[in-house]
């Protein structure tokens, strides 16, 4: 198990983030998540067309590149970094996961539409009780044959705003868990929608007898096993993204402490500044330990990749803390303001902490999970 | 001890009879995290307390202060945060106490009569650009011409600027001698000519921040407060009251309410574990502040001895907001996921249909992102930690 990267991921990290630096601008940013529809669609064409990234989650004969967890690292650090808002978890790692195993004619037409670009998925699993578990779901399915419907509701479905198309988790009337793709028109799903405060949308879905093809409920022999190990994917690309997005707000606001001066010196000069910033740089070190470990165990057997998922999150989560925090404490009045990037990358390092289950979730999460440590 | 414990017992009641006739439900229930009230519904509150003479209890009694025992001023502020009731301007404890100890007899007849009624709003004019924590660096210039000042430069995180009536600012009025030399202390009318304002959308998405520019704006020599070039004196001094009043216990009880009644609302997916960390931090965090309310007790007591320690407000400072910080922190883990929603965008709507989360979710994400500042403003807590060091250093 190796915790760098090797020559080919780097190279596709390297030109992922050239590609990032010369077409991601913070202005452009700035504009897209003000107005509508909130973001770039053409960064996304860009991710599908130029950089072949919407293959990400898929096999080789679907069109994608079969990446390994941490082919996914060395692409989604970068996106962390400068901050992307455009789904390319929900999308690309979360559905892509839930997708890749999946057969039928109406999942592969999916998989070759996100590949090409043109499909957005949005992955409605979580509800109102959810933290960490992702398998006890209320949204049910029932009915036979043509006169399936769904009841209940979706709590902030992350992008949901910018899908074409829903994969929504439900329990049919036999109990077991089921996987329904709907495109996001459908009809009968009550949406409201709202902006987060790390700049992108989310929408609650309510789902009231809404009608399901029959098609519509993909062929999945194990749900629950399918949707646990999408999630884990999920939690551990909101780390690699966390440890791109930490690395540059160190990076900031050392250079800050440089530059910044208050009572003849620079701010970086006071000791106490400086003994903050190495345990922002412990912090960040562990975690980007943590996350290369965990994506490179991301295809072992369940409890093994779920305890290193989980050993991640919490390295990450507390991360998020140290850094975010120390960030906006060491740029005074500046880290207040929504107006400049660490004052948005302290909201998505926040966020972050908190998704997909918060750190004692996790300590929970992993203390449930037999022999998942070293003693 | 007896028959004060029973007074104490009949002011509390009075208090809380006062607050039940009183205090309308609809400033009740009005949003209440720091600074997410509408100025509007605090000033109304403000009018009503002024109206039985009680919105600045702990001023003298001349100046339309109570004469309240500690004791009683804590069964007050007590009663107000179970009443949720909104808070008071930040700024009413600062400049007021300036006016009364060194205004004139003229500012204090202009000033302090519509402070204490609620019918005037102060912001303060601090920091700059390039003056933070080093506040004695500042730059704005105030030039004598005849009877006026001419104000020049730029304020900077001014909260509340853009609806305030007045400013309070610190200003240079000569490069003689140390920085601190230099200052002097104004009292500026918003609405003077060449006064503009620039909001700034903090990180909890909400706009009460501000850039005030100053282009030539005349502010009349009798608006000075005590002497030209004294006025990093008065700053110093109003700096301890602003100290004193971010430690204020009352604010800290609200959030703890508020932490407790989400994590009360709150059901979750794990079968209970997580409800036992839950009231595990719930509970830690109530100690720490019974703790704290103690040491603000005994900081009282002393003080009314002669013996207060040089850097008790300094150590307050830092222990009330890092208390506050973390009860903010733990209310959002409770909250998980339902920290996405941008606040800003639910403002002006009402009822609990529009809320995403449990009640209390806006003021919860707001009190967290906003309670950043409280270990920045009034003086970063790390230079209060020096100035508890140096007092430490001074005893030894």
């Amino acid at each position: 198990m190796s915790h760098v990267l090797n020559q080919d991921q780097q190279m596709f990290q390297d030109a992922v983030r050239a590609w990032l630096r010369a077409n991601y601008g913070w202005e452009a940013r700035s504009r897209a998540i003000v107005g509508d529809p909130g973001f770039r669609p053409d960064v996304w064409q860009a991710f599908a067309v130029e950089l072949g990234l919407c293959g990400l989650g898929f096999a080789v004969e679907d069109g994608g590149i079969d990446a390994s967890g941490t082919d996914m690292l060395a692409v989604i650090e970068p996106m962390g970094e400068f901050a992307v808002i455009e789904p390319f978890i929900d999308t690309l790692v979360l559905a892509g996961r839930l997708l890749r195993t999946v057969q039928g004619a109406r999942a592969k037409a999916l998989v070759g539409r996100i590949v090409s670009g043109d499909a957005i998925v949005a992955c409605a699993l979580g509800e109102e009780r959810t933290r960490v578990d992702f398998t006890r779901v209320e949204t049910l399915l029932s009915g036979s044959g043509g006169a399936l419907t769904l009841v209940g509701r979706k709590a902030l479905v992350s992008a949901a705003p910018w899908a074409t198309d829903l994969l929504v988790s439900a329990r049919g009337d036999s109990g077991a868990l089921a996987l329904v793709h709907l495109p996001a028109d459908a009809p009968g799903i009550t949406w409201r929608p709202c902006r987060t405060i790390d700049g992108r949308r989310a929408a609650e879905l309510t789902f009231t007898a809404t009608p399901v093809p029959e098609d519509a409920v993909l062929p999945l022999p194990d749900a629950g096993g399918v949707i646990d190990a999408a999630i884990d994917a999920a939690i551990g690309a909101i780390c690699c993204e966390a440890i791109g997005l930490l690395s540059t707000m160190l990076a900031i606001t050392v250079a800050h402490t440089r530059e910044r001066r208050q009572f003849g010196q620079p701010l970086a000069s006071f000791q106490a500044l400086q003994h903050r910033m190495a345990d922002m740089k412990i912090a960040l070190e562990k975690a980007t330990a943590a996350t290369y470990a965990a994506m490179a165990r991301l295809d072992d057997q369940p409890a093994a990749r779920a305890a290193s998922i989980s050993v991640a999150k919490i390295a990450t989560g507390r991360a998020c803390k140290v850094v975010g925090q120390g960030a906006v404490q060491l740029h005074g009045g500046m880290g207040m303001t929504a107006e400049l990037p660490i004052g948005q990358y302290f909201q998505r390092a926040t966020v972050i902490e908190r998704l997909f289950g918060d750190t004692d979730d996790h300590i929970l999460r992993l203390d449930a999970i037999d022999n998942h440590g070293l003693i | 001890m007896n028959t004060k414990t029973m007074d104490d017992r009949a002011f509390r009641q009075e208090v809380r009879s006062f607050l039940s006739e009183h205090l309308p439900q609809r400033l009740r229930e009005a949003p209440r995290a720091l600074l997410m009230i509408n100025h509007e519904d605090q000033q109304e509150w403000h009018a009503i307390l002024a109206r039985r003479g009680w919105s600045v209890p702990g001023w003298p009694v001349e100046h339309g202060g109570t004469g309240w025992t500690p004791a009683q001023r804590h069964i007050f502020d007590e009663e107000m945060s179970l009443a949720r009731a909104p808070m008071l301007s930040p700024q009413l404890n600062m400049i007021g106490p300036v006016l009364y100890t060194f205004g004139s007899d003229e500012q204090r007849e202009q000033h302090l009569s519509p402070l204490v009624a609620g019918k005037t709003l102060w912001c303060q004019g601090y920091s700059e650009p390039g003056s933070g924590s080093d506040l004695a660096s500042l730059r704005t210039r105030a030039v004598r011409d005849g009877d006026d000042y001419i104000v020049e430069g730029q304020k900077i995180w001014t909260t509340f600027a853009h609806c305030a009536d007045w400013m309070f600012a610190l200003v240079r009025t000569s490069n003689e001698g140390r920085p601190q030399a230099g200052i002097t202390f104004l009292l500026i009318d918003m609405n003077t000519p060449g006064i503009s304002v620039r909001p700034i959308i903090s990180i909890d998405g909400l706009h009460h921040l501000n850039e005030v520019f100053f282009d030539a704006v005349r502010v009349p020599v009798r608006n000075r407060i005590g002497e030209e070039n004294r006025g990093w004196d008065y700053a110093k001094f109003l700096l301890k009251h602003e100290r004193d009043n971010i430690g204020e216990i009352g604010t800290l009880m609200n959030h703890l309410q508020l932490m407790r009644r989400i994590a009360a609302s709150l059901d979750t997916d794990d079968g209970g574990a997580r409800g036992v960390l839950w009231r595990r931090d719930v509970t830690a965090v109530e100690a720490e502040l019974i703790a704290l309310e103690a040491m603000n007790a005994r900081r009282i007591e002393l003080a009314a001895l002669g013996r207060e320690d040089s850097s008790a407000a300094s150590m307050m400072k830092i222990a009330a907001t890092e208390l506050q910080q973390r009860i903010n922190e733990i209310t959002i883990n409770i909250l998980g996921p339902y920290v996405q929603p941008l606040q800003a965008d639910l403002l002006g709507t009402t009822g609990d249909d529009r809320l995403f989360g449990p009640p209390g979710t806006p003021e919860a994400v707001v009190n967290y992102f906003f309670g950043r500042a409280l270990s920045i403003l009034g003086g970063t807590n790390e230079i209060q930690r020096n100035l508890v060091f140096r007092a430490l250093e001074q005893q030894a």
